[in-house]
């Protein structure tokens, strides 16, 4: 009874329409250790963790949780078999105060109300360990994104769950918070909770884990403990993602070094932007790398004309500054792909017209009214050209998430772009469809585009970027091109703002 | 040190909006008209107000829910019709028309709640249809004529919900604790019970509410239900109180609850509410009525200082929101 692992997972399935999430997913999690989930965003990660969650079902397979089957079908369930988790998407109430977030639905009462005193009671140990210190009563709008995120894995250990569920839970969190639960997860580890641990960053998860399951397009590929890793094996892990960026395409030749057209930025600022510099020229793909409140959010929307800077110059390809709205920068050839779900998509209109809102309202040649057989014809001409799966007259909102962000690119080379705004092009959308995208990037700056592209995936910035600018609380931390873009020392460099670690820790003592 | 921190959370609590304005507004009516605080005049204001009081308190916990009730106004003017109406025909006893007026405001409310969580239509349309079902109801009943109500003296349940005494000066209704009654029980759920921490969550954020296991469905339709029993006694209370029963009465009194819950400071989004609040929120809106008459405001000008005054509240809050954000 006691050997048999704390969960197993057999021939698990889940897919939401046409999308497969996971699809026979094995996975075994032994008592008492850390299991580590890798995968691309996209992998099935997060379904993986919703589903444990109690809050989507599975479609198939069985669920063994100390070695019963079982079946988790609500948050209660889950609750009661004593799993926990910490969710990527924010499960938090940012008007309410701090306590009530750690204790909602799970208040300890006195005389038919709830204790405050208990509650400040219970969490404080718990904060102090995760080295969260707050005014518990404050609204948690006031905390930083990385407290937060602290709040949220500090509610999940206040129910004291036998497994614990962690899906990619140190995405804001800094350096030295990120040190922080990394003790304290060891230390639950030794009191013989089970830990789930899914990321996409497999350095850090190396650095915990006892097991690790690779997982791609929901099922599992590879799992192993993990001093049983071989090397040979790490860089195999490392190389599935390798494999999904095409090789660089060599950029016109004609248009040789420093006469080529570029954007310059000088001492940008405004906002959490401040003294920002640097040029990007035709051809090369450049990155942009940042945590949230990093201020790359600022700087595009400021590149497309959505927010008036500060202070400081920009001079693009055409050479004049920044655009004042959205349909200056589409006239100029400036375009902004986001792959934030639900930008620059009509989901209810039909994939022709949705290519057609741009490209009719930024032209200025011919007519300025919306033709429906011009608008099908060039439907099918991009259908045919990004082999998307459909026709011109059905709703955008029927492809999948791939298809949809395809239909956005798409949009955007019908005015032939000159700088191309990229804000994770590629989240949250299946390994083909990204393949496809990456390789359209790589096609847009070899034909003389600007290109900037922000990602929160590391991997995808030294898989595709010629070089990339780091940025850390709004300012320019470094850059880094060629051999030196290694996905370790890019993290350190956005999450610190220093490019080692002696410089971190001559910072942390420059402000204690 | 300590004493000028207290001041300051003072300030910055949510209410202190609203309580500035209402004591600049009684010592603005009181300077131009001495008679405004005089005891007879206080003691009107305070009959009609713990009225509208009543649905305003249960509309800040549905809207806190995030959603929102207009057929209260309908409700306030049937409740009393189908119980004067039951009551004068004979078929039950003055008491019971008033336990089967609930009863059937329960169930209004809970077909409000139905269609909104089940069938997921929005609060507006499918409470802005049962305003009309319901009004169209207490117009056929009653053929559009007001009922008979004198009947009521002496009776208990008039007795208990709007007895009248005096102490010293004032006179008093019972109706006034009623009210107070409403305030800090529904205060307390607000702010100190887990029903509470429901109900914010499932305004605030409710698929995460969901995800922590909270049943955001089962909370919004007692809310509903809530709201229309509430809106039921204060038009039975107001209908004992005036000796009327008028099928047309309190129409509009879903926007100027709304408007008093939405002075008070909380959110029309949904996700923060407050029983203070929207106690200031009331007696704002209640004594502009009373003292613009008494300034001699023609009284058709009133409902120009209403909107005035909601949307200078709401340009004060989104100022406050936006410095707030601009600090962090």
């Amino acid at each position: 009874m006691s050997d048999s692992p704390i969960l197993s997972l057999r021939n698990t399935a889940k897919r939401f329409g046409g999308t497969v999430a996971l699809e026979d997913l094995n996975l075994v999690i032994e008592r008492g250790s850390i299991h580590a989930v890798v995968g691309e965003s996209g992998a099935g990660k997060s379904t993986l963790a919703r589903m444990l969650a109690g809050i989507v079902r599975p479609d198939g397979g069985i669920i063994e949780f100390d070695g019963k089957p079982v079946t988790i079908d609500s948050p209660q369930a889950a609750r009661k078999l004593g799993v926990g988790v910490v969710l990527q998407h924010p499960g938090l109430f940012m008007e309410r105060p701090v306590l009530a977030n750690l204790f909602i639905n799970r208040e300890p009462l006195h005389n038919g109300l709830v204790s405050r005193h208990e509650m400040e009671a219970r969490s404080r140990d718990l904060l102090r360990q995760l080295g969260i210190a707050i005014d518990v009563h404050a609204p948690l709008h006031d905390l930083a994104p990385g407290e937060r995120q602290l709040v949220m894995i500090a509610r999940a250990l206040l129910g004291n769950p036998r497994l614990l569920i962690l899906d990619d839970p140190n995405s804001a969190l800094d350096q030295r918070q990120v040190e922080r639960l990394v003790a304290v997860l060891r230390g639950l580890r030794a009191r013989g909770m089970s830990m789930l641990y899914a990321s996409n960053r497999l350095e850090d998860t190396l650095a915990i884990a006892d097991q690790l399951t690779v997982i791609r397009n929901g099922r599992d590929v590879l799992s192993k403990a993990r001093q049983d890793l071989t090397a040979s094996e790490e860089a195999m892990i490392g190389q599935l993602r390798q494999s999904l960026f095409p090789l660089p395409l060599r950029a016109l030749p004609t248009l040789g070094g420093a006469l080529r057209p570029q954007i310059s930025v000088t001492g940008l600022g405004g906002g959490t932007l401040s003294g920002v510099s640097f040029t990007a020229r035709t051809g090369e793909i450049v990155g942009l790398a940042g945590r949230a409140g990093s201020g790359i959010r600022e700087l595009f929307a400021t590149l497309f004309g959505q927010r008036r800077p500060r202070e400081g110059k920009v001079r693009f390809p055409d050479g004049d500054g920044v655009p004042r709205n959205r349909t200056e920068a589409a006239r100029r050839n400036i375009c902004m792909i986001s792959g934030e779900r639900g930008h620059g998509l009509m989901p209810d209109k039909s994939i022709a017209f949705n290519l057609a809102n741009v490209v009719v309202g930024a032209r200025d040649w011919g007519s300025r009214w919306y033709s429906p057989g011009l608008a099908v014809d060039r439907a099918a001409r991009q259908i045919e050209a990004l082999r998307i799966r459909s026709t011109p007259q059905m709703p955008a909102g029927s492809l999948s998430a791939g298809g949809q962000q395809k239909v956005i690119i798409a949009k955007w080379l019908e005015i032939g772009p000159q700088v191309v705004l990229l804000d994770e092009p590629a989240r949250g959308i299946d390994i083909g469809s990204k393949q496809e995208i990456y390789a359209l990037i790589r096609q847009m700056a070899a034909s003389g585009c600007v290109v900037l592209l922000h990602s929160n995936e590391l991997s995808e910035l030294t898989g595709l970027c010629d070089r990339i600018l780091a940025f850390h609380q709004g300012r320019l931390a470094g850059e880094i091109a060629g051999e030196d873009m290694d996905i370790g020392m890019l993290a350190t460099l956005i999450a610190s703002g220093q490019p080692t670690d002696e410089g971190l820790r001559g910072k942390r003592e420059s402000a204690a | 040190m300590e004493n000028h921190s207290l001041i300051q959370r003072l300030i910055a609590r949510p209410e202190f909006g609203p309580f500035v304005l209402l004591v600049v507004e009684i010592a603005v009516f009181w300077s131009i008209n001495p008679d405004f605080l005089s005891p007879q005049n206080i003691s009107n204001t305070l009959a009609f107000t713990v009225e509208l009081g009543l649905i305003a308190l249960a509309m800040t916990l549905l809207m806190t829910s995030g959603e929102f009730d207009l057929s209260v106004g309908s409700l306030f003017g049937f409740s009393p019709v189908l119980m004067w109406t039951l009551f004068n025909a004979g078929v039950t006893s003055l008491e019971m028309g008033f336990v089967v007026a609930l009863v059937v405001a329960a169930l209004i409310g809970l077909v409000n709640g139905w269609f909104v969580t089940q069938l997921k239509i929005p609060s507006f349309l499918v409470t802005l249809g049962m305003l009309l079902v319901v009004r169209g109801s207490a117009l056929f009943i009653t053929d559009g004529f007001p009922q008979r109500t004198w009947s009521a003296e002496g009776s208990w349940l008039a007795e208990a919900l709007v007895g009248d005494f005096f102490i010293g000066p004032f006179r008093i209704y019972m109706s006034l604790f009623w009210f107070i009654a409403a305030a800090i029980a529904l205060g307390y759920v607000l702010t100190q019970s887990r029903t509470g921490n429901w109900i914010q969550a499932a305004g605030g954020n409710p698929n995460a509410a969901r995800a922590r296991g909270v049943n955001v469905n089962r909370v919004k339709v007692g809310l509903f239900v809530l709201s229309s029993v509430m809106a039921s006694l204060a038009g039975v209370i107001s209908s004992l109180r005036t000796s009327a029963a008028n099928p047309n009465s309190g129409t509009g009194y879903e926007l100027e609850v709304i408007a008093m819950v939405v002075i008070g400071g909380t959110a029309l989004t949904g996700g923060r509410g407050t029983i203070i609040g929207t106690v200031l929120g009331i007696l704002i809106l209640r004594v502009m009525r009373n003292g613009i008459v008494l300034i001699g405001v023609p009284g058709l000008a009133y409902n120009i200082f209403i909107g005035a005054i909601i949307l200078g509240m709401m340009a004060l809050h989104s100022w406050l929101e936006r410095r707030h954000q601009a600090g962090t």
